[in-house]
């Protein structure tokens, strides 16, 4: 590769939690550390930056997607929807208080992205039954709950 | 990852354009799902990397002549879910419903995952046993490539460089058929699978085999047919279900690794083989 491969930029304009964004990135940067290091919204995580652990899940175009496998660049007109979008101002959705009502999360790290992930489950099923729930959420590992917490947390956010 | 040139075309005509252009310095990315990995163990580092997201001609799923057509661009998730899929091949949506997690069939698609050429993947013994075709479009005009020659090597496909994976097509099963298909997944559910197998069987109206395709994947550097003629014309409780089990342990060439010895992995083809065919034979219909 000649020197010059390091010059080669890319504009894109993406709608990150409601606002518009235009900007000109590296064809090489991540979605993650796009959003992370660029936008400042750290509230996505990268775990095993290899597409098996979900904490890096965001949604695009309100599909459940891996950050971390995912050129910002890939994006470019795209809808993305982080952690930190799905709250009104302090007005939580209905998933994110469950997961602190019902127990949810304990250490926090891969919370944004089983929130994320839950989201993602019931604006396609409102109402989904506990082996639906453990068949969607498989992806968004979690070491500290056991997931019932987080099982628990969507039951009783579903319908809702 | 090493940065590169990135091109989001709009029309497969200036794909073909960048990929006459470029040849081996390009790669072509979908969802990103598997290439991005290679990229960041800098085992693929191409200089010019085309998107294809954008060019809607590659996405949608139609039955044609009794065929169904699938876009490259149609993910994982979608084939699981597609009503056409679902009325005319359930079997597809079957096995795909089970690949990886519901955040990677969002974004896989078909056409990216069979360009990997990895037999570890479910799509090529699937489309192996389904007796599919890939369609290889470029400036040259389009080619078809039976499935069974369409993977060399590992990793390796029969995909020239000016080339664009532009769909699959694949022969509906009969109605009547049985399919089965199984994965040995010895560390988690989303995991590639140690072994997997899939068999398609049809009864003829006198309930003996009228025919029996069996395929594998994991188990080898490419998908692989294992020969079952031999099965026509015999009943369903047929010895010979062993006999062609036990005859793949000459057709794979498993590696060592964390999901098992090649030795293990060989015993186990045997064993689900021979189960995956006993299976599908009791949901044929005569």
């Amino acid at each position: 590769m000649d020197g010059s491969a390091d010059q080669h930029l890319v504009a894109i304009e993406v709608t990150v939690n409601g606002e518009s964004r235009q900007t000109t990135i590296r064809p090489n940067l991540l979605l993650v550390d796009f959003l992370r290091y660029e936008l400042g919204l750290t509230g996505t995580k990268e775990g095993c930056s290899v597409g098996v652990c979900g904490a890096c899940s965001v949604l695009v175009d309100g599909k459940i997607t891996t950050s971390c496998l995912t050129l910002a660049a890939m994006t470019d007109g795209c809808e993305i929807t982080t952690a930190e979008g799905l709250a009104d101002q302090d007005q939580l959705l209905p998933i994110q208080q469950s997961f602190i009502d019902h127990g949810g999360f304990q250490c926090g790290i891969c919370t944004s992205g089983q929130v994320i992930a839950a989201k993602a489950l019931l604006d396609q099923n409102a109402n989904p039954t506990e082996a639906e729930i453990k068949d969607w959420m498989m992806g968004n590992l979690c070491r500290c709950t056991g997931y019932y917490g987080i099982i628990r947390s969507i039951e009783n956010a579903a319908g809702e | 990852m090493e940065n590169f040139e990135f091109h989001a075309p709009r029309a497969l005509a200036e794909v073909y354009a960048l990929l006459d252009e470029h040849e081996y310095d390009a790669r072509l990315i979908a969802g990103g799902t598997s290439l991005i990995t290679f990229m960041k163990q800098q085992l693929v580092q191409p200089d010019h990397l085309i998107h294809l997201g954008k060019i809607d001609a590659l996405r949608g799923v139609e039955i044609v002549d009794g065929e169904m057509v699938v876009k490259a661009l149609t993910t994982y998730r979608e084939l699981e879910t597609h009503p056409l899929v679902l009325e005319h091949a359930p079997q597809i949506a079957e096995v795909f419903s089970h690949v990886a997690t519901m955040r990677i069939r969002e974004s896989a698609t078909i056409g990216g995952g069979l360009s990997q050429g990895d037999s570890a993947q479910d799509g090529p013994g699937l489309w192996l046993l389904l007796n599919a075709r890939v369609v290889l479009s470029s400036n040259n005009g389009e080619r078809e490539v039976a499935m069974n020659e369409f993977i060399e090597d590992y990793f390796t496909t029969v995909i020239e460089p000016n080339e664009v994976l532009t769909e699959i097509r694949i022969p509906l099963p009969p109605t009547h058929a049985g399919f089965a298909y199984s994965k040995f997944l010895p560390r988690s559910e989303d995991d590639y699978a140690a072994v997997s197998v899939g068999a398609l069987t049809t009864l003829g109206t006198d309930g003996k085999i009228a025919s029996a395709r069996l395929t594998l994947g994991s188990v080898a550097a490419i998908p692989v047919l294992v020969p079952a003629e031999m099965l026509v014309g015999q009943p369903t409780d047929t010895d010979l279900i062993n006999a062609v089990a036990e005859s793949l342990r000459e057709l794979v060439d498993p590696l060592d690794d964390v999901r098992g010895s090649a030795a293990y992995k060989t015993d186990m083809a045997v064993v689900f083989a021979r189960r995956t065919l006993q299976s599908s034979l009791q949901r044929a219909i005569r």
